[in-house]
């Protein structure tokens, strides 16, 4: 199907629309501005919610003040195409493009050679994003350079021998085929990421070890049960069905739980009770302290600043429905170590909001860590952490220094120098992200800039002929 | 004589410029201000001569790298340096007296019992009895800022004003540089501190007696001392005195300043050109810029050796770099097409872009330190580069749609031949930008997700690289898809100029993001002037071709399909 004969099959227009120039062009309009709107809404709001508000979502609402000074006070927003949306007909239009319009000039041998080429080309392709040829630089202390360097040339491998079989193939349009490929996968890539790659951190002691990671985006309600000294009991509630609200389901705790109606708040600060505040707690620390609601923290955060949930919960005995009290919990409450406690029958419970924690089947310890700054500058310089990971059920040890840059992975799961205290002397954090495609950007990169280079060079040569032609 | 014009303009910038690379000296009986601005120091992070240290303090508070002295010399910023740091029999420091600081809201010129004059300079000592009086204003605007409150143009003043008497006092207590040089075991230390401990390493001794000849008005004696402590440095540390040395050379110099004025030469040879004589003065303004470029080249190659870094690091190299780049591929172009159009794009390219970086040069050290996470060699020599390469290109492409539209709305001279070359330069161009601006996008990604395990964050600074990507490839499809000929291209990449300096500048204007280290300041107006001038080009090209002054034929052929 060239699309070049009119045709009254509605199908065929169908599908000569959706491949059509004039569609591009649009669906790139439109994703620019997507995107800076997606960038000025990042002023009043975490990038978080701009993501899901924008980015990963199929219809986004753009609010309009986000285009005026913010002192204007302009509201209202309208409903504007969304990531997935955009992204989706984007790719469509690609596929269906390709697909109709790049004609296969090569015949015969010639044919045969370029498919079994690309075929190779795409066995490489697979075997470098599964990490095959990986190397851990925090085992074999390899320069930083050389490691990326290495990844590159790894895709670059693959992409060049994409470019041979798409040469042989598709001839003139190698490039364009190859480069949009590229593309395919790098758009591919970024969906997956977003539907499983999975970012937290683990804060660690100096001297101490860790078992969990915490979800600094999402918080839970936690009531661990510390009566017995060998291992702590941990009831979990997550944040979706706290804020909710009403009765939280927390299996056979001997009391129900909960929360008290309108006082779960996304962003709140603790501060004394003034005459006026009502205040619902009658127990803990909900005594001395009420969370005042504030708005959403606005923008990526470098240093952690986080919205800090709070919620007043009440606490019913199952057995014979004795009050056993209201309960402030916050999670500023939580981060600046206010603890709360309580006994029922001959079981003590610690009762807080806390981030999101997931254990681990491995055991992380901070041997040492350190913060260097320039010589008369507060800019720091470096900062490194010594850990050793022990994965007792796998049998699996590793020591590794991990620092800016210079990340150590373990099964699929990367370990980044995150943060460090002021004095960097007595805790680190570890960004812990889990995505097994992590490798699919290098690659994809590689083959778009190959495909590019290659068609440029093609068109230039092509140029050149007609050049020495026309002599 | 005619032939030989270009060669004459080249040989004569080329003396200039010869000229300016000789480092001044003082006369033997004087005070040797020149040699001492060669000593290493340690300031912000870095080893680099008490020159540069002079001059980034000074260009803070005065936005100049020389002053004028009482008797209304011009002198050197290590002048000054010099009497700041040299106490006055009545209090203060002899700096003091020097009217350096720039004070230019009539409200902190009122609360500072000042009177507006020309030049908008006055001494610590006019106002320094005032400063009290503000304390409950800045305290205010203060706690505005660290409230993230939007501030109004006076408390920005304050707040600035405030900084500069900071900076000042620390150089008048020597809080900073670090001026002692390691030794036994101590990394560089202020005076204070290597007097604390001790006090009894030569080095301490020899600038506590330079600074007691200063103060006792002793000018042989400082030499003798300056002199033998330089002997002593040169003996321990001569990788550093060298580098030193040099920097205050390049500081003295100051090529891109040089390069900036050459530029500007060939822009006005290459007007004139278009009046008459049209091929010499191209040849002229080609050459004066191809001798540009390469002290540009070379005075980049410099920065690069004085911070063993990348060309690009912050803003300021951006500003370079981008000019550069601009410069090279105006140059080639018009090697190749011979239309006057590479040269335009070279001249206004690299005059702009010198003319940015200078004015960005008002923040300090334009080779200050990295913080941790940029300090990677790797990603500032691949990602940065091709970031800055995407700007680069996407901004000759611009350019070239400017000309385009200038050319055919307002002369008669876009000839359809003149317009198809122009076409195939800026289609070519926005190739090249598609490339450096993917490439780079990517590795930036990469980057990311090599130092914080993410390879797309929806960064701010992410979002407007990714925006140039998108809106080269919008143009490439609009232009593939014959939805745009020559003038629909020229309007395209014209729009595209507003898009790059949003990604460049205006990004940072916002204040949110992990890449906000590029900051800077009260730009945004400017920002906005530049976007509407772009959107009124636009607006001129918008016009029925018919109605141009050139008379551009529709084309059917050449613009459409490939």
């Amino acid at each position: 199907m060239e699309g070049e004969r009119p045709s009254l099959n509605p199908m065929a227009m169908a599908l000569k629309a959706v491949a059509s120039l004039r569609l591009t062009v649009a669906l790139l309009g439109l994703s620019i501005f997507l995107v800076f709107a997606g960038t000025l809404a990042q002023v009043d709001r975490d990038i978080w919610p701009v993501m899901e508000q924008y980015f990963r979502c199929w219809i986004a609402w753009i609010e309009l003040k986000i285009f005026f000074p913010r002192d204007w006070s302009i509201s209202g927003q309208f409903p504007y195409p969304g990531g997935w949306l955009l992204g989706t007909v984007l790719l469509a239009n690609l596929l269906v493009s390709h697909t109709s319009r790049i004609r296969v000039p090569a015949r015969g041998g010639r044919l045969l050679l370029g498919i079994g080429t690309l075929a190779i080309g795409v066995a490489l392709t697979w075997i470098v994003i599964s990490h095959v040829f990986e190397v851990d630089s925090t085992q074999k202390q390899i320069n930083p350079t050389w490691r990326v360097t290495l990844q590159l040339l790894q895709g670059g491998g693959s992409a060049i021998v994409l470019f041979l079989g798409c040469w042989l193939v598709f001839r003139r349009k190698a490039g364009i085929v190859l480069l949009h490929s590229g593309i395919i996968l790098l758009m591919f890539s970024e969906l997956i990421t977003g539907l499983t790659a999975e970012e937290a951190i683990m804060t660690i002691p100096k001297g101490q070890s860790s078992n969990f990671v915490e979800d600094r985006r999402k918080v839970e309600l936690a009531i661990v049960d510390t009566s017995d000294p060998a291992a702590d009991a941990v009831t979990a509630v997550p944040e979706a069905i706290l804020a909710k609200g009403g009765e939280l389901p927390v299996g056979d705790l001997p009391y129900t739980v909960e929360v008290v109606p309108g006082t779960f708040t996304k962003n709140s600060v603790l501060k004394e009770p003034g005459p006026r505040d009502r205040n619902p707690a009658t127990r803990g620390i909900g005594l001395r302290v009420i969370a005042d609601p504030k708005p959403d923290v606005s923008g990526v955060d470098t240093n952690g600043g986080v919205d800090f949930r709070a919620a007043y919960v009440k606490l019913t005995g199952k057995a014979g429905g004795e009050d056993l009290g209201t309960w402030l919990v916050s999670l500023e409450a939580t981060m600046s170590d206010m603890r709360q406690s309580f006994k029922v029958g001959t079981r003590s419970y610690h009762l807080s909001i806390r981030f999101k924690r997931t254990y681990k089947s491995y055991t992380v310890l901070l041997r040492d860590l350190r913060l260097e700054r320039y010589k008369g500058s507060a800019v720091a310089r470096d900062y490194s952490s010594w850990v050793r990971l022990e994965d007792t059920p796998r049998d699996a040890v590793r020591e590794a220094r991990i620092w800016m840059n210079n990340p150590l992975r373990y099964r699929g799961e990367t370990f980044y120098q995150s943060g460090i205290d002021e004095e960097g002397q007595s805790w680190t954090a570890l960004q812990v992200v889990e995505n097994r495609g992590w490798m699919v950007p290098y690659v994809a990169c590689m083959i778009v800039g190959v495909g590019l280079l290659g068609q440029f060079l093609l068109h230039f040569a092509g140029f050149l002929r007609k050049q020495s032609g026309m002599v | 004589m005619k032939r030989h014009l270009p060669w004459l303009v080249v040989a004569l910038a080329g003396s200039w410029v010869i000229a300016s690379w000789r480092y001044p000296k003082d006369l033997p009986g004087d005070l040797q201000v020149r040699e001492f601005a060669t000593v290493p120091v340690v300031h912000n992070g870095r080893v680099k001569p008490i020159d540069t240290t002079a001059r980034n303090v000074l260009r803070i508070v005065s936005n100049k790298e020389t002053f004028v002295d009482s008797a209304d010399k011009r002198r050197p910023a290590a002048a000054w340096l010099l009497d700041v740091i040299t106490p006055a029999k009545e209090g203060g420091c002899r700096g003091d007296k020097h009217a350096v600081f720039r004070i230019e809201h009539p409200q902190l010129l009122d609360g500072l019992g000042l009177k507006s004059r020309e030049g908008s300079r006055y001494s610590f000592e006019e106002f320094s009895g005032k400063i009290p009086d503000l304390r409950e204003s800045l305290k205010r605007a203060h706690d505005r800022q660290t409230a993230k409150q939007v501030l109004d143009a006076y408390e920005h003043q304050l707040l600035e004003f405030w900084r500069h008497i900071n900076e000042y006092a620390a150089l008048a207590n020597l809080d900073v540089p670090h001026i002692i040089p390691p030794n036994s075991g101590h990394e560089w230390s202020t005076l204070a501190e290597a007097v604390s401990r001790g006090g009894q390493e030569p080095h301490v001794v020899a600038w506590r007696s330079m600074l007691q000849a200063l103060s006792a008005n002793d000018v042989p004696g400082f030499n003798r001392e300056l002199a033998s402590y330089e002997e002593l440095l040169e003996k321990e540390r001569p990788g550093e005195v060298r580098k030193a040395a040099f920097e205050a050379r390049f500081n003295e110099a100051d090529p891109f300043n040089a390069c900036k004025w050459f530029y500007l030469l060939g822009f006005v040879l290459t007007c004139l050109g278009f009046l008459g004589w049209s091929r010499l003065l191209s040849r002229t303004a080609w050459g004066l810029m191809a001798f540009t470029f390469i002290v540009h080249t070379f005075a980049l190659g410099a920065r690069i050796y004085l911070s063993g870094r990348p060309p690009v690091t912050n803003l300021y190299s951006s500003a370079v770099f981008i000019g550069w780049a601009a410069v090279l591929i105006g140059l080639v172009l018009e090697r190749i097409f011979r239309l006057g159009a590479g040269n335009i794009i070279a001249a206004i390219a690299g005059f702009v872009t010198l003319q940015i970086a200078h004015i960005l040069a008002a923040d300090g050290d334009t080779m200050e330190v990295l913080v941790a996470v940029l300090d990677t060699q790797f990603w500032l020599a691949t990602h940065v580069v091709c970031i800055t390469l995407g700007y680069a290109t996407t901004y000759v492409a611009g350019l070239l749609g400017f000309l385009f539209v200038i050319r055919g709305t307002l002369t008669t001279s876009l000839t359809p031949e003149v317009a198809r070359n122009l076409n195939r330069m800026t289609y070519g161009t926005i190739c090249f930008a598609t490339f450096f601006s993917f490439v780079g996008t990517v590795l930036g990604g990469l980057w990311a997700d090599d130092s914080w395990g993410r390879f797309w964050g929806w960064d701010a600074k992410e979002n407007g690289a990714l925006m140039i990507v998108l809106w080269n490839a919008l143009v490439l499809h609009a232009r593939w898809g014959g939805l745009v000929r020559e003038r629909g291209l020229a309007l395209l990449t014209v729009f595209g100029n507003i898009i790059v300096s949003w990604s460049w500048f205006g990004v940072n204007q916002l204040g949110v993001g992990l890449h906000s280290y590029g900051k800077a300041s009260g730009i945004t107006v400017t920002l906005l002037a530049f976007a509407a001038s772009q959107l009124v080009v636009i607006g001129l090209g918008w016009k029925d071709p018919a109605s141009w002054k050139s008379p551009l034929v529709p084309r059917g052929a050449g613009a459409g399909k490939e």
